[in-house]
């Protein structure tokens, strides 16, 4: 992408929380609503003589995403100690990994305005989280619950050019951790980070630019912003001649700005080192295996899948993709009545307006599948009429009743007899002499009129095929 | 306000290679090399205790040099000296310890938050 005879070159590193119920090494609980410091024990603090164990169900997550992302996965990797004296970190380390990381080497595919993007992933490591540290001027708080909950942080190459590349990968990676369970992907507590490192560079020139991280975006459009405006400020600093220091910026997406968290006045060294309490992580054969089994079908494939296979429009399928929850409510929908159109029609307005509309997810619906494919299959064998089916959606999402006691119920059933019909087309016309002397008098745009009327008297039963089928005989 | 923690040059591999290779030289540890490390573990070092550190740190490397001169090219590095292959836990969540109890230690503390010297 082409910014002033400029290009930006993108990398993103994701910090995937991991969906466990106790901590990485400890049994410490991962609650987001909890007391202060309530998610504490020894081995989180760091004391003397503690020994952090690795949570099994961390490395099962890790190597799922990593699956998912094409990543080849380390049958043995290695944690190691991130060296650092600050307090978010009790220990005086970070458990991380560092040259031997457990996935590498992955890539991931997504779209951006109708063009196929494919993005390198170059690891995939785990690691722990470290405290909360809150601010006051002249001192500073901390709170331990989040220290020690596991963190995948999955790294990408520099191979993105533009701020909606750089979105559209994240929300992608969002889009498939959730659909593996890993990670529940809410960008505003902070279980999904995504910091970006930015750089420019004149078109043309094939070394890098000094990069830019920018930290603290919680959510997609802000990436997009806070990158459209870090590019235009790198450029501006080169046009004047300027250098572009390598730091930290923080977006605020009140002023539409990033803004300097720290200079690094000296090079960081974390002295790295395999950590001496663990072990190596083994990822054993059959592990790998059922993990692997375990892995749904990813958003991109099951796209594909409704417009190869049960011919939807692309932008139905992505709709329908985006969570697979409603996917899942899709298909079972689809497959009680054969329909997937309208299946896919039904879900794409009224379930999602409807679930939009009273804040619940898909699986709260009280409408379930089995009940909207039946609904969908009445509306088929005409037992009710399609503008009826909103009346009998509508009862359905208020009561969570089947279909047929609705319509049982408040008598919806489609008026289908001849004779009924034609007695309240004769009623119809016999009420409207006037408009029956025009439109016999050529104006025939009137049918639709009658057709309405009918409808109306018949409030909204009568089959409109019949309608239509009998007027143009009674008008002639 | 959220933990501002320092960046990871993780993505390179070079650095793993040279931050793990051994520099074994007497001269590493000047002022400016204690200096350094001091800053990093966050220790105030006076220059009577710099001197005595440095040379101190000298007599240990000079441990490790001894031990470097053992041949040990083709040998895979050790991760651990156990053999014991996997050791993991289950994801269960195990509440030991009231926050009373974790917070006893605070030398100063703001309900039950850990209060430290301002550190940005």
């Amino acid at each position: 992408m082409n910014h002033r005879g400029y290009e930006s070159v993108i990398g993103i590193e994701v910090h995937v929380q991991l969906k466990t119920v106790s901590k990485m090494f400890s049994g410490d609980s991962t609650t987001f609503e909890a007391e202060d410091n309530r998610n504490t024990s020894p081995i989180t603090m760091g004391m003397p003589g503690t020994l952090p164990v690795v949570n099994k169900k961390a490395i099962e997550f890790s190597v799922k995403t990593g699956l998912a992302l094409g990543c080849q996965i380390r049958p043995s990797s290695v944690f190691a100690r991130k060296n650092y004296f600050y307090p978010d970190l009790p220990k005086g380390y970070q458990i991380s990994q560092y040259d031997q990381p457990i996935c590498e080497h992955g890539e991931l595919t997504f779209t951006v305005d109708g063009r196929e993007k494919t993005v390198s992933i170059t690891r995939a490591h785990m690691e722990e989280d470290a405290g909360k540290s809150t601010h006051y001027g002249d001192y500073t708080l901390i709170n331990y619950n989040r220290a020690g909950i596991p963190l995948l942080e999955v790294v990408s190459g520099p191979d993105m050019s533009s701020p909606q590349e750089a979105a559209e990968y994240g929300r992608t990676i969002r889009q498939i951790v959730r659909y593996l369970g890993v990670c529940d992907g809410n960008l505003e507590e902070g279980s999904l980070r995504c910091d970006c490192n930015v750089s420019v560079r004149k078109i043309g020139v094939k070394t890098l630019g000094t990069k830019v991280e920018i930290k603290n975006i919680n959510s997609f459009r802000f990436i997009e912003k806070a990158i459209e405006f870090e590019i235009e400020r790198q450029i501006d600093l080169v046009e004047r001649g300027e250098k572009i220091i390598q730091e930290t910026r923080l977006y605020d997406p009140d002023k539409n700005k990033t803004f300097s968290m720290r200079t690094k006045e000296d090079a960081q060294d974390y002295r790295y080192f395999p950590d001496p309490d663990q072990l190596p992580v083994l990822v054993a054969a059959e592990d790998l295996e059922r993990w692997k089994s375990e892995i749904p079908e990813l958003p991109r494939a099951r796209c594909r899948r409704y417009v190869e296979q049960n011919g939807l429009p692309e932008s139905d399928a992505n709709v329908l993709t985006a969570e697979k929850e409603v996917a899942d409510f899709f298909e079972e929908t689809a497959k009680y009545c054969g329909n997937y159109k309208a299946a896919s029609n039904w879900i794409m307005t009224e379930i999602l307006r409807s679930l939009n509309e009273s804040g619940k997810t898909v699986t709260e619906s009280p409408v379930s599948p089995h009940h909207l494919g039946e609904m969908i299959v009445l509306i088929e064998k005409g037992t009710i009429s399609g503008k009826i089916g909103k009346t009998v959606f509508a009862e359905m999402w208020a009561t969570g009743k089947d279909p047929q006691t609705v319509i049982r119920e408040k008598n919806l059933v489609q008026i289908s007899d001849s004779s009924s019909i034609l007695k309240i087309v004769e009623d119809v016309l016999a009420t409207n002499p006037g408009q029956v002397a025009d439109y016999k008098g050529g104006r025939t745009k009137l049918f639709g009129f009658f057709v309405g009327a009918v409808m109306k008297a018949s409030k909204g039963q009568a089959n409109p095929d019949l309608v239509n089928q009998i007027l143009k005989e009674k008008l002639g | 306000m959220s933990s501002d923690r320092p960046r990871d040059p993780k993505n390179n591999s070079q650095d793993v290679v040279e931050s793990q290779k051994p520099q074994l030289n007497q001269q590493l540890f000047n002022q400016e090399t204690i200096d350094k490390i001091a800053k990093l573990s966050r220790l105030a070092v006076s220059d009577q205790q710099a001197l005595a550190f440095s040379q101190q740190l000298a007599q240990a490397l000079k441990h490790f040099e001894e031990i470097s001169t053992v041949e040990t090219g083709g040998i895979e590095p050790l991760i651990t000296p156990t053999q014991i292959e996997n050791w993991t836990r289950e994801d269960v969540v195990d509440r030991g310890l009231s926050v009373e109890d974790m917070m006893a230690n605070a030398p100063e503390r703001v309900g039950n938050l850990f209060k430290v010297p301002p550190v940005v």
